[in-house]
């Protein structure tokens, strides 16, 4: 059974978004809901295309920002769940 | 004699009965700048449109017909009406009605199982529709100030129709939801007939937009900019849109986008109180273009 760590997440294609300067704005039209994305919520979200594992988001998300790994580990892998809990996105 | 007279006026009166089933029941109006005809089957639509929208019935030639039918067996569906919308035809389905059309062909049929929801039907059409020609419906109070529309939006309670109240004698063009339409490179605010507290709408006016304040009433004034993203954000908390539709919501990012990229928007403190207008003055006005 795939970790989180080892599946590869995919934005939901019924979720509209778009980056405005550096943060994302979605738009869930099935129950209206907007959420709007920081900096690094924005890039996770973008880095979701379904080919790029949690993990490698993980490694990416190190190289382009000057945080602890391990901190950076366990704050996406909770995005990532509040995301699959919204059905904003899914696991592949 | 009398005999004669009364099986003739008998015969008159039943000739001109049925003259006046088949005449068409018809109206012309105007939305948003959008001419169009409504016909129905039956005369209670087109009664409640004269008494409601006479400030909007229009003698432009119409570029949309609407066809309305009665029928009972339309079901209720969800509270947010489902919208299919590919390329130039559509279907809406809400609660008791079944909107279906071509833009081109500028035909629109309506099966419904109300007889008066006219108005219903009007704001849901034209909050879709107008996203179509890159515009939107906005809860919002419009008032005309300097030659140019001030849109002061926000939710219930947020205070438009204070503002509108506070208009001192400048046109009132709504105080609960605005048209807006691009046009020409800038936008344009429209009095809608979908009115609130104020009352009927007695003017069918517009105005080019000179800024766009997200309103929340405090005991003093203060003004911020705001950016883009923010922008959006309180575009998306405030827009009228009867519709769930994926399609919409991506066309919105892009309506937005230009919008926010040509009216300055704000997210503006008023304490109630006639002081507004002169605070929008010092403040405001002399960065308005």
């Amino acid at each position: 059974m795939k970790t989180l760590l080892q599946s590869y997440p995919k934005r939901s294609e019924n979720v509209a978004w778009r980056t405005i300067v550096d943060k994302a704005l979605l738009v869930n039209p099935k129950d209206s809901f907007i959420y709007p994305l920081n900096t690094v919520a924005t890039r996770i979200w973008e880095l979701m295309d379904g080919k790029t594992s949690s993990e490698d988001i993980i490694k990416r998300l190190s190289e382009e920002f000057e945080y602890e790994e391990s901190a950076i580990q366990k704050d996406t892998l909770e995005f990532l769940e509040e995301l699959q809990k919204a059905n904003l996105i899914y696991f592949e | 004699m009398a005999h004669l007279r009364d099986e003739v006026r008998r015969m008159c009166l039943s000739l001109y009965a049925k003259q006046s089933i088949r005449m068409p029941k018809k109206i012309n109006c105007s939305i948003a700048g959008i001419p169009f005809s409504i016909y129905s089957d039956s005369n209670e639509p087109i009664q409640w449109l004269e008494e409601n929208l006479h400030a909007f019935i229009s003698k432009s030639h119409p570029i949309l017909k609407f066809y309305l039918q009665h029928k009972k067996g339309i079901h209720r569906l969800s509270q947010l009406p489902e919208v299919k919308w590919e390329k130039d035809s559509f279907e809406i389905r809400l609660n008791g009605f079944c909107i279906n059309g071509n833009i081109p062909a500028g035909k629109v049929h309506v099966q419904t199982r109300h007889r008066w929801a006219v108005g219903e039907l009007l704001r849901t059409f034209f909050s879709i529709y107008l996203i179509k020609r890159e515009g939107f419906l906005l809860h919002a109070s419009c008032i005309m100030h300097k030659g140019g529309a001030y849109v002061f939006s926000g939710p219930s309670q947020s205070g438009k129709t204070t503002i509108a109240r506070l208009a001192s004698g400048r046109p009132v063009l709504t105080d609960e939801s605005i048209a807006i339409v691009r046009r020409s490179g800038t936008y344009r605010a429209f009095a809608t007939p979908f009115y609130g507290e104020f009352g009927m709408i007695n003017k069918n006016i517009n105005g080019k937009i000179k800024a766009l304040f997200f309103i929340e009433k405090s005991n003093r004034f203060s003004h911020e900019r705001l950016t883009s993203l923010n922008a959006h954000l309180e575009l998306f908390k405030n827009i009228i849109l009867r519709g769930r539709n994926i399609m919409l919501i991506k066309d919105l990012f892009n309506t937005f986008s230009k919008f926010t990229n040509t009216v300055p928007c704000f997210k503006l403190s008023f304490r109630n109180g006639h002081g507004i207008w002169g605070y929008l003055d010092e403040n405001i006005t002399p960065i308005l273009s």
